[in-house]
């Protein structure tokens, strides 16, 4: 079974590649904010994967929670930004 | 903030005969949810605790008592008291179609992934619904962009800005099962129509994010609570819930702007938190000291706490952690106030944020 989530972890890693490409070259502020939350996703996944790895379930699912609220927030954030022009 | 039940506390026992027209409804109403909210959130932490002995059950239910005094207009303010517990059973039906629902769009997207290029034929379009609830939009323009392959842009009025993969999803939706579907979740109880109609004027701009962030803010509360309380067994403490906490005004302050969030969360609040955590923590690290040991050494205040040098260690770290919880948070609160209103403070003063906007626009349609 742990080969199957760390095989699954790797995975989700080399997705993330085609994220971060996006999230570099992204002509426009959108493709970078929709890149960067596409990578927030998947860090979820893995950091959950990892606490089945390490058998600390209950430890990974408090961070990846906060991961979670974090990155709701900054995509918020970004969003509201760019939609105001540098207001808040 | 909840005024009318500071205001009643102070208040003599009155008969019943001389009840004021404040107690009647809406008074009622505001018990109610509290009550719900208080439930509902206690659950919660018991979900995130897995500690089950009286002491951090305790702890549990004064922080949930606490956000539920905060926050708990956040969490009902569009379903009248009469509709909750017919909407609640409503929804667990609702949810596993929609995960069927998920489920087999996803089969079909995998498909057309993997088929040629020129099957794919995006497209946006309008959609105009019928539905005219709050709370029943947002569920919509939800399931829509959860069910892959369509998802919501905007919601202008009544008219979704929907951006669909192909014919065959777009098709699906247009069909309006899953509309009708959400209708009947929320279709609320006859005398209850007028409320429907008349908060969809009040919230309609960014309705979706207001929505949204007004039922997580008291969650996140919780969980920043639970975070702090549990520092000693799970990574997090004083700071990482500080900042959650922090982190739950700053969305207040993204989703109902900067003003209205600083008139619940008013700089006053924020400087009274920052140097009572601070005095917390010295007073601690200071009182330790005065009993004869080091700084910060825990194991002294068995004097008062009596319970054993390891529990009362255990003790006198989670004092430090609430002491640090409360100024890390009103620290980063003021910091971001600072920078966002870029260190001038607004001049007019705004309405105040109690969300209850579109209560007090339904109580003028009803006189």
């Amino acid at each position: 079974m742990n080969s199957f989530f760390l095989g699954i972890s790797l995975f989700l890693c080399l997705l993330i590649v085609p994220c971060l490409y996006r999230a570099i070259v992204g002509p426009t502020v959108i493709d970078r904010m929709v890149a960067v939350g596409a990578i927030g996703t998947k860090t979820l996944i893995i950091l959950i994967l990892m606490g089945f790895l390490y058998e600390r379930i209950a430890m990974f699912i408090d961070i990846s929670m906060v991961y979670a609220i974090l990155n709701f927030i900054g995509t918020l954030a970004a969003a509201r930004y760019f939609e105001n022009k540098g207001e808040i | 903030m909840n005024h009318d039940s500071s205001t009643n506390r102070t208040k003599p026992y009155t008969p019943l005969t001389s009840y004021q027209p404040v107690f009647s409804q809406r008074r009622v109403e505001q018990v109610r949810h509290f009550t719900l909210a208080f439930v509902l959130l206690l659950l919660f932490w018991l979900l995130l605790s897995g500690h089950y002995d009286v002491f951090h059950i305790v702890i549990g239910v004064l922080c949930c008592l606490l956000v539920s005094y905060t926050s708990s207009d956040f969490l009902f303010v569009h379903v009248g008291a009469d509709d909750t517990h017919l909407i609640i059973p409503r929804l667990l039906t609702y949810i596993p179609w929609h995960l069927y629902q998920i489920v087999v769009s996803n089969i079909y997207l995998a498909k057309l992934v993997f088929s040629p290029l020129d099957r794919l034929t995006p497209r946006i379009m309008p959609y105009q619904t019928k539905l005219t609830n709050g709370l029943a939009l947002v569920t919509f323009a939800n399931s829509i962009t959860l069910t892959p392959g369509t998802i919501t842009i905007d919601l202008d009025e009544h008219t979704f800005y929907i951006h669909a993969i192909d014919s065959k999803v777009a098709d699906d939706l247009l069909t309006g099962e899953m509309e009708d579907r959400v209708e009947k979740v929320f279709l609320p109880a006859a005398h209850a129509k007028v409320r429907a109609r008349t908060m969809l004027a009040a919230e309609s701009n960014n309705l979706i994010v207001k929505t949204i962030v007004r039922l997580f803010t008291p969650f996140i509360q919780i969980y920043g609570l639970y975070v702090i309380a549990h520092g000693h067994y799970s990574p997090g403490g004083g700071f990482q819930g500080g900042v959650i906490l922090a982190a739950s005004v700053v969305l207040l302050a993204l989703a109902f702007g900067l003003r209205r969030t600083m008139t619940k969360v008013t700089e006053k609040l924020t400087t009274m938190l920052c140097s009572s955590g601070v005095f917390i923590f010295g007073g601690l690290g200071l009182l330790c000291l005065l009993l004869g040991g080091n700084f910060l050494d825990y194991e002294k205040l068995d004097l008062f706490l009596k319970v054993g040098a390891p529990q009362s260690r255990s003790l006198g770290i989670l004092g430090i952690e609430i002491g640090i919880g409360m100024a890390v948070m009103a620290c980063m609160t003021s910091i971001f106030f600072d920078i966002a209103t870029a260190g001038e403070l607004p001049d007019e003063p705004s309405e105040p944020l109690t969300v209850d906007d579109c209560v007090a626009a339904e109580d003028a349609v009803n006189e």
